[in-house]
């Protein structure tokens, strides 16, 4: 074992660790440490004595507080890590890791990060005041990760997990008061997209309106949002508490970076989801095959007949609607495209996690022996979901205190009391706009029908059929290579001229509000 | 993150024309993503241009491994900081292996590194760890 602290072996973390061999622990006394601490031996224990007075500083001018590269079984235990410039403890590719009892907070990117690291646990974790997730896991699959018994709250992002999935559990956490919920995301960003199969289980996911946590653009698109599932695959969302959100209570939607993602294979069953000031459900189209939905205690969903026309049990019947390869309208996307907008269009105040309040103390991690080393070896195991159930007792108030959500009247995505000027555009013009020139070329047929003597009989009745019944594509083809008798210039104006002014109007829109 | 939906409008228009992937790369072109330089090693004849081109979210760096050479460097910090869509170029005109990281997600020998090697040197790849 290797002391650190006043009066012991070592002065810094640093110096302890740079003497420790694989296997060691370094055990902490209480003080406040001004460093970043390297970690690069396998098998380290960095420990507490505890947890709310050892404390890990970056003074605003460190990047990480605890990183660990390339190294494998590293356990961080116990200890409050703050005031960093990126992240409070770093995990990079290792195999083994845990963060146990940390306090993480008000550090300039993410609480505790695990990136490209499999077989790995964060349990017991406090972490506010981030402007991107309190805790991450990111690129790795198979994960063969844990995340339980953590409170996250304050952060833009209570949980977030870039391209990651694969034996990925959440179970049995509090996020509450972030920005938004549950985030986790496929990105071009990150190597091996898409993320996929997370099973998010069992959590109490409330309150995550918190306008006034630090953000990054990011946080600001998901903002008032419990459960946000864009462009995954064959996620599990089962068991969950989500009450009080503004906008969505657990939305599935496409994901756009340099590629399109669409979700697929996500389940969303048994869930409570309450109190949503747009919807509680939403599956935001267009969208992969398989997705479904099924005994969620709700009101509202988008679309509507969520739970019918997407049941789980259908697609265990081999419902053949359910294997499309994509479905819905581009509504959903129109809708991303203008919270994007929206978010691009925001002042960032990038200081602000240095200003958030500090965390009350925290309850301390009990140890038979804190002299015994517990490397992050074996870690992972599959939790028996089964036995698991809505997790009442997390919630420690009246569950009726917790209904408040601004209710919000949608109507094609657009909220009507509040509407932001990118959100009329996408999801008004954007969306609804070809319905329009649709529409305009519809009437130019009829009218040409009734009046071209050239058609005549049954083969009117014919193009009027393959008109109405074919949408867009009929109609085109009566202008096109139909018999229409309205004049060349006409047809390329009302056709050609009408797509493009749409494109045009579209692209400059993206344009200005900062999207391209 | 910054700009997740740029290209947006212009992934419409490419998928309406069928023409979906345009990711194609340049040989000599380095992403730096979160947290990794892709490809990790490459191999270039002597007086190759790398570039180094960030797609990450993160804030990033590339600094030789001994310090000989950066992206770019700041006036007020340790190290400058490389955003989305900015490049750097380096011309390699001696022949050798040159190591290099990001400050932010790595030391000069591990986490995120990556390796130009220049010319036809002896080089071999570090030996991935296996745990029994």
């Amino acid at each position: 074992m290797l002391e650190v602290g006043d009066n012991k072996q070592f002065n810094t973390i640093q110096e302890a660790v740079d003497s420790a061999l694989e296997g060691d622990l370094v055990l902490i006394n209480p003080g406040v440490y001004n460093e970043s601490v390297t970690i690069t031996t396998d098998y380290l224990t960095i420990r507490g004595t505890n947890r709310n007075s050892v404390i890990v500083d970056g003074e605003f001018m460190r990047e990480n507080g605890i990183q660990i590269y390339d190294t494998d079984g590293v356990s961080v235990e116990n200890l409050s890590v703050r005031n960093f410039s990126l992240n409070g403890v770093y995990w990079n590719g290792s195999k083994g890791f845990k963060g146990s009892y940390l306090t993480v907070y008000n550090n300039g990117d993410y609480g505790v990060y695990a990136f490209d690291s499999t077989d790995g646990v964060f349990d017991n974790i406090y972490a506010s005041g981030h402007p991107d997730s309190g805790i991450y896991i990111g690129q790795c699959y198979p994960c063969n990760s844990l995340i339980y018994d953590n409170v996250v709250e304050g952060n833009a992002l209570g949980y977030s997990g870039t391209n990651a999935g694969g034996h990925l559990y959440l179970y049995r956490n509090i996020w509450r008061d972030n920005m938004s919920g549950i985030v986790p995301n496929t990105l071009d960003s990150e190597l091996n997209p898409p993320g996929r199969e997370t099973t998010i289980i069992s959590n109490l996911v409330v309150d995550n309106n918190n306008y006034d946590a630090p953000t990054n653009r990011f946080g600001l698109v998901a903002r008032g949002m419990g459960i946000v599932v864009p462009g995954r695959v064959g996620d599990i969302i089962e068991k969950n508490i989500v009450i009080n959100h503004d906008k969505y209570g657990i939305v599935a939607s496409p994901m756009l970076d340099a590629k399109l993602y669409f979700s697929q294979h996500v389940q969303v069953k048994e869930n409570l989801v309450l109190d949503s000031g747009y919807t509680d459900l939403a599956l935001a189209g267009p969208w992969g095959p398989g997705n479904c939905y099924e005994d969620n205690i709700y009101q509202t969903s988008t679309p509507p007949l969520l739970e019918q026309l997407h049941n789980c049990s259908s697609l265990e019947n081999d419902n053949l609607f359910s294997r499309f390869p994509l479905q819905g309208d581009v509504s959903g996307l129109m809708m991303l495209a203008g919270f994007f907008a929206d978010a691009q269009n925001e002042e960032l105040d990038k200081n602000r996690y240095k200003e958030y309040p500090w965390p009350k103390e925290q309850l301390n991690m009990t140890f038979d022996n804190i002299k015994t080393p517990s490397p992050a070896i074996n870690l992972f195991y599959v939790p028996s979901i089964d036995t698991m159930e809505l997790p009442y007792d997390l919630v420690d108030e009246d569950l009726n205190n917790l209904f408040e959500a601004k209710k919000e009247i949608i109507m094609s995505g657009v909220p009507i009391s509040s509407p932001s000027i990118w959100q009329l555009l996408f999801q008004l013009y954007g969306y609804l706009m070809p319905f329009v020139l649709y529409a305009a070329w519809t009437a130019l047929a009829l009218y040409d029908l009734n009046t071209n003597n050239q058609v005549s009989g049954g083969r009117r009745y014919m193009w009027l059929a393959l008109v109405f019944l074919v949408p867009f594509f009929g109609v085109l083809a009566y202008h096109l290579v139909g018999p229409s008798s309205i004049s060349k210039t006409m047809k390329y104006a009302a056709i050609g001229g009408g797509l493009l002014s749409y494109l045009i109007i579209l692209i400059l829109t993206a344009v200005i509000s900062g999207l391209v | 993150m910054k700009k997740v939906l740029s290209l947006f409008i212009f992934s419409i228009l490419l998928l309406a024309c069928g023409a979906g992937d345009a990711s194609s790369e340049e040989p000599l072109v380095i992403r730096i993503v979160d947290d990794e330089f892709s490809p990790k090693v490459i191999n270039v004849p002597v007086g190759s241009t790398v570039i180094w081109e960030s797609g990450g979210s993160n804030n990033h760096n590339v600094i030789a491994s001994d310090g000989s050479w950066q992206a770019i460097s700041s006036d007020y910090f340790e190290y400058g900081i490389i955003t989305k869509g900015d490049q750097y170029e380096y011309t390699f005109e001696e022949p050798g292996v040159y190591e290099y990281y990001c400050p932010y997600h790595g030391t000069n020998n591990k986490g995120m590194v990556g390796t130009v090697i220049v010319g036809d040197v002896e080089y071999s790849a570090p030996v991935e760890k296996v745990v029994v």
